[in-house]
């Protein structure tokens, strides 16, 4: 009798595939020319400097290549992308001061409640505005600062105008260029020195409008000696036409501060995701990396770190699980720049039903950086014959003293475990689903604690058959 | 002359890494004739007398084009089960001011059942010195075939590519030392086409001064069963640059293979480059597969406890080095092959006070 394998279920999407009618204020025009940017701008009120960075960065965008490498982006078609889509509110400090459609869809993805049980702060950002702004009081009084971009615009524009796109600039690749042309939305946060911020700020996007663009632009600065635990999530509901999420992520770690940034990207199959994600790490910082890629048609996904600062640290955690009509290319970048160094890499993937997970790295070891560590370890599990998985690390290492390794693997379960554990008493329907659990459990330990339960409902196993 | 963008890795990545491809850094001398001496051929080994076909790579078309265009030597051989193992077919090749440079394609066929030796040694002395090959063999079902290539140009570019197609129960086992020239680029690409295939591949190599040394191994498995195993080991010193792409490649139809892949480096220099790009490919489920890479630079605990027991420093230093080719001379299966190896590394690394 020819064996059945085990079902892994397509993660439960009703509640992020349900589609808000599309009441936004203002939207520009699709296609990318200087009109569009200059109206954007304008819709913003922004000073002229960025206005200015915006037309640089078009004109950057239309120099550079298409990547020649990793997923074909043939579907992409850029003039009918709509860059900027304004919704009836934006700004709003209380939920009840927005429409209804927009509450309700936060509703469902349980981010009122999470602010008000676990949250320091939250930002919700609707198609291309973050419509709601939070930080609690004792937050706001100790001097973190915990706004849109728009108004850090306003406000902070000096911290603003020297960090924006330093570490991400627009000559980077041309999604990069795009988001500096377009970026609309997204958070800044200002953790003074010393202070630890001991319970989680939150940026929840969710993208409604069909054949909309989002890019927002998330920057961060870590103070002298602070701490900070941030959580990024992303959804958006499935649309026959293509979506596009090009945003950008800064992260300033300065000396002795630490960092953790949480992502649960949710993106729906018709989304190409195409983010870029960037720390900078002082002497005897640290950047936590703790990355779910679930969703998305397409995704290219690698957030880097540059330790720049002696002893400075970085670890990557990262679990991807491809589908069906899915290639999630994903990975990591390090790059050791001072001496003493050290980087810990971690990452998991499932691919099933046609689905392809790419794990794509690098780590760099640079002349004069001393004593630098680094392990990376990668595991793939295949649950059948039609996905693909490929594993795609480079080292570049340039230090003699430099200690470097790493190690990956792909396989099914195997049957000796399955038939182990069911010498010790438990079923062979018990003994895969903890068998498959414990695969993603180094990593699905480290995402916030409602999202792991998520990751956990992902997994539901018919009690039949064997795995692979 | 001169070839650009060869030695292609399979997959591409991030085009800054600077390891898709590359390219000569030197042209290309003037190719002139090269004489070789006649062959004492074993029993079981035939030299095939036949009009001799170019050999087409369809993933390296410029590098088959220039050897079509330019080879000056070619050979094409078949092995039959009268082969003994134990009376390999050695052939030498010599470069010199008189005869420098060397472009030769050759064919292998190794029949039904044979199980056969063949070395392969390159030598150099002089100046502008050329060499480039391309090698294609053919291991038809239950063949088995121990190729063993050593290369020890004093200077000049080193060109060295080997194309295998297997039948089923095939066994290919390649044994590689890269041990000289300026410039070496050297790929090893085994297509295990049928069931219960092995390729087996183990490689040492020594950077030196401003050597620049480009691998590019790869074991495509498509029939069911097949078995791949890659150890490659090096050693860097003063401003050599080395790139390795070792790739596995669990293809359509590779139920129930197995392969790994592993390299260990040791880097003795500051101003020397090590790029490592251990790939794992896969579209199929029931497979196992495995990589690994390191790079550091002595253990020093591994050092002091030598010293402990008597030796000097650099004696230490030797002892790691050798534990550290060892796993790959051993696979060589022709003890005084095994013993000229040795020579060869202790010649290299004797400048170094090691």
């Amino acid at each position: 009798m020819a064996k059945e394998k085990t079902r892994i279920e397509e993660f439960n999407r009703s509640m992020y595939d349900i589609q808000d009618p599309d009441q936004s204020s203002y939207k520009v025009d699709s296609g990318l020319t200087p009109e569009v940017i200059r109206e954007i701008s304008k819709q913003k009120q922004e000073p002229k400097w960025m206005l200015e960075a915006r037309l640089n960065a078009l004109e950057t965008y239309h120099r550079l290549p298409m990547p020649t490498w990793g997923p074909s982006l043939h579907e992409l078609n850029m003039e009918q992308i709509v860059m900027y889509v304004k919704p009836k509110k934006t700004g709003q400090a209380s939920w009840r001061d927005l429409p209804e459609d927009i509450v309700n869809t936060f509703d469902r993805l349980g981010i009122p409640e999470a602010e008000k049980t676990a949250l320091g702060g939250v930002g919700a950002q609707y198609d291309s505005e973050i419509v709601y702004h939070s930080i609690k009081d004792e937050l706001q009084m100790r001097g973190v600062i915990y706004t849109d971009m728009d108004q850090a615009l306003k406000d902070h524009e000096e911290i603003v105008k020297e960090h924006f796109m330093k570490l991400v600039p627009v000559t980077d690749h041309k999604f990069a260029a795009l988001h500096g042309a377009v970026w609309s939305g997204g958070s800044f946060v200002y953790v003074p020195p010393g202070i630890e911020v001991d319970i989680p700020l939150q940026s929840y996007f969710r993208l409604n409008a069909p054949g909309a663009g989002q890019f927002e632009h998330t920057l961060i600065v870590v103070g002298k000696g602070a701490s900070l635990h941030f959580i990024e999530g992303c959804s958006a509901p499935k649309y026959n036409v293509v979506n596009l999420h090009a945003g950008c992520v800064e992260l300033f770690v300065e000396e002795e501060a630490s960092l953790r940034y949480s992502t649960v990207e949710n993106w729906s199959k018709n989304m190409m995701n195409l983010n870029t994600k960037r720390a900078q790490v002082k002497k005897n910082g640290k950047i936590d990396w703790v990355s779910g890629t679930f969703g998305s048609h397409i995704t290219m996904l690698y957030p880097s770190s540059y330790l720049i600062g002696e002893g400075a640290q970085s670890k990557y955690m990262g679990v991807s699980f491809a589908g069906e009509g899915q290639e999630l290319d994903s990975g990591t970048k390090v790059v050791h720049a001072a001496s003493n160094t050290s980087s810990t890499i971690e990452s998991r993937s499932i691919s099933k039903d046609g689905g392809a997970a790419i794990y794509r790295s690098s780590v760099v070891v640079v002349p004069g950086a001393e004593n630098c560590r680094s392990t990376a370890t990668c595991e793939s599990l295949m649950l059948d014959e039609s996905s693909r998985s490929d594993t795609l690390p480079v080292m570049d290492i340039r230090n003699s003293s430099a200690n470097v390794g790493h190690e990956a693997k792909i396989g099914k379960v195997s049957e000796q475990a399955i038939y182990y554990l069911m010498t010790r008493g438990l079923s062979e329907e018990k003994a895969k689903e903890m068998i498959v659990r414990g695969f993603v459990e180094p990593i699905s330990k480290e995402l916030p604690l409602e999202y792991a339960v998520e990751m956990n409902n992902l997994i539901s196993l018919e009690l039949e058959g064997s795995i692979g | 002359m001169s070839l650009q963008n060869i030695n292609a890795i399979p997959v591409r990545t991030w085009r800054w890494l600077r390891v898709n491809d590359t390219s000569l850094s030197s042209p290309i001398p003037a190719i002139v004739p090269y004489q070789t001496a006649p062959l004492n051929l074993p029993t079981g080994f035939r030299v095939l007398e036949e009009k001799f076909s170019p050999i087409t790579l369809e993933k390296e078309v410029e590098y088959s084009q220039f050897i079509a265009q330019n080879c000056n030597h070619t050979l094409s051989l078949e092995i039959t089960p009268q082969a003994q193992p134990e009376q390999p077919l050695v052939l030498e090749y010599e470069l010199s001011d008189t005869q420098p440079t060397l472009v030769e394609q050759s064919v292998i066929t190794v029949r039904s059942g044979a199980d056969a030796n063949l070395i392969i040694s390159l030598r150099g002395t002089g100046n502008n010195l050329f060499h480039a090959a391309l090698l294609k063999i053919v291991l038809e079902k239950d063949a088995r075939l121990t190729l063993t290539k050593l290369q020890s140009m004093d200077s000049g570019i080193n060109l060295d590519f080997t194309v295998v197609e297997q039948d089923s129960s095939s066994r290919f086992e390649f044994v590689q030392t890269e041990l000289g020239a300026n410039q070496t680029i050297t790929s090893c690409v085994s297509t295990l086409k049928q069931p219960d295939a092995v390729a087996k591949y183990r490689t040492l190599y020594i950077g030196t001064q401003e050597q620049k040394l480009d691998f590019n191994q790869s074991v495509q498995m498509q029939g069911k069963n097949s078995v791949g195993d890659i150890l490659t080991s090096g050693v860097l010193f003063d401003k050599a640059h080395k790139v390795y792409r070792g790739t596995i490649d669990f293809q359509k139809g590779s139920h129930g293979s197995k392969a790994s892949e592993s390299e260990s480096v040791l880097l003795l220099s500051n101003q020397a480059r090590n790029v490592t790009v251990p790939l794992l490919l896969c579209v199929e489920d029931d497979v196992e597969g495995a990589h690994a890479g390191s790079t550091g630079n002595f253990d020093e605990s591994a050092i002091f406890y030598l010293m402990t027991r008597g030796l000097s420093k650099e004696q230490a230093q030797k002892m790691l080095i050798q534990a550290q080719f060892l796993p790959i001379v051993e696979e060589i299966p022709h003890q005084a092959t095994r013993q000229q190896v040795w020579e060869q590394v202790e010649g290299r690394l004797q400048s170094y006070g090691v």
